[in-house]
């Protein structure tokens, strides 16, 4: 399940829609906004897509991970629009039969959405505001 | 060729619009239309890391236009 919103979301409730009796793991990967980058204070960030694009692209990275990983389930929801600091920006859910492929379909769908999905976050700071730059960790 | 170009993010802020039409002759391919875009808007001359998708797909510089392609300029992403 794939989803990009401006409303908040529930772990607890996305966990319970996911689980089946075929999963003996759920692994969740939640990012946050940290109130910290590069030595300055962030006030609130916006976060900006792509829409269209980036529902395709995600969709795309869940069919991926479900075969390459053969796990049971994924759901993805992101945010956009404004956020403020320790606010939820995303949510990876995977359910598996176990525990290594939840986690490896985890890291592999955050580090795909951080290569090639259509979605920026901009920080603003006392300084100014600054479009964050990713690092990609190979 | 009618084309629609769509900024976003970084962009759209250094050009201050989010979407121009450019109009191109027919067999022209995406590096033209880049071309034109950095020789409209100097702030644009220097991006770099830029991914280009039209209707929603990554292409590349060679890839050829068709009449009514969006094509959407996309810096480096940052989700997640």
């Amino acid at each position: 399940m794939i989803q990009i919103t401006r409303e908040d979301f529930s772990v607890d409730e996305t966990i319970r829609k996911l689980r089946t009796d075929e999963m003996g793991a759920i692994a969740t990967f939640v990012g946050v906004v940290r109130g910290e980058s590069k030595g300055r204070k962030v006030d609130h960030i916006e976060v900006q897509a792509y829409e269209e694009m980036a529902i395709k692209q995600l969709q795309a990275i869940e069919k991926k991970a479900i075969e390459k990983f053969d796990v049971k389930s994924v759901t993805v929801i992101h945010r956009i629009g404004s956020l403020n600091v320790s606010e939820n920006i995303m949510l990876i859910t995977v359910g598996a039969g176990h525990r290594r492929e939840a986690f490896d379909a985890c890291r592999y769908i955050l580090e795909q959405i951080k290569r090639m999905v259509p979605i920026w976050k901009k920080e603003y700071t006392p300084n100014g505001s600054y479009w964050v730059e990713e690092k990609h960790h190979d | 060729m009618r084309i629609c170009v769509r900024f976003f993010a970084l962009y759209e802020d250094l050009i201050g619009r989010d979407e121009e039409v450019y109009f191109l002759k027919s067999g022209s391919k995406v590096g033209d239309i880049i071309n034109l875009v950095v020789e409209k808007h100097e702030s644009m001359k220097g991006a770099n890391g830029m991914l280009i998708a039209i209707n929603n797909t990554f292409v590349k510089l060679d890839t050829f236009l068709k009449d009514g392609d969006e094509v959407a300029l996309l810096p480096p992403v940052s989700g997640g």
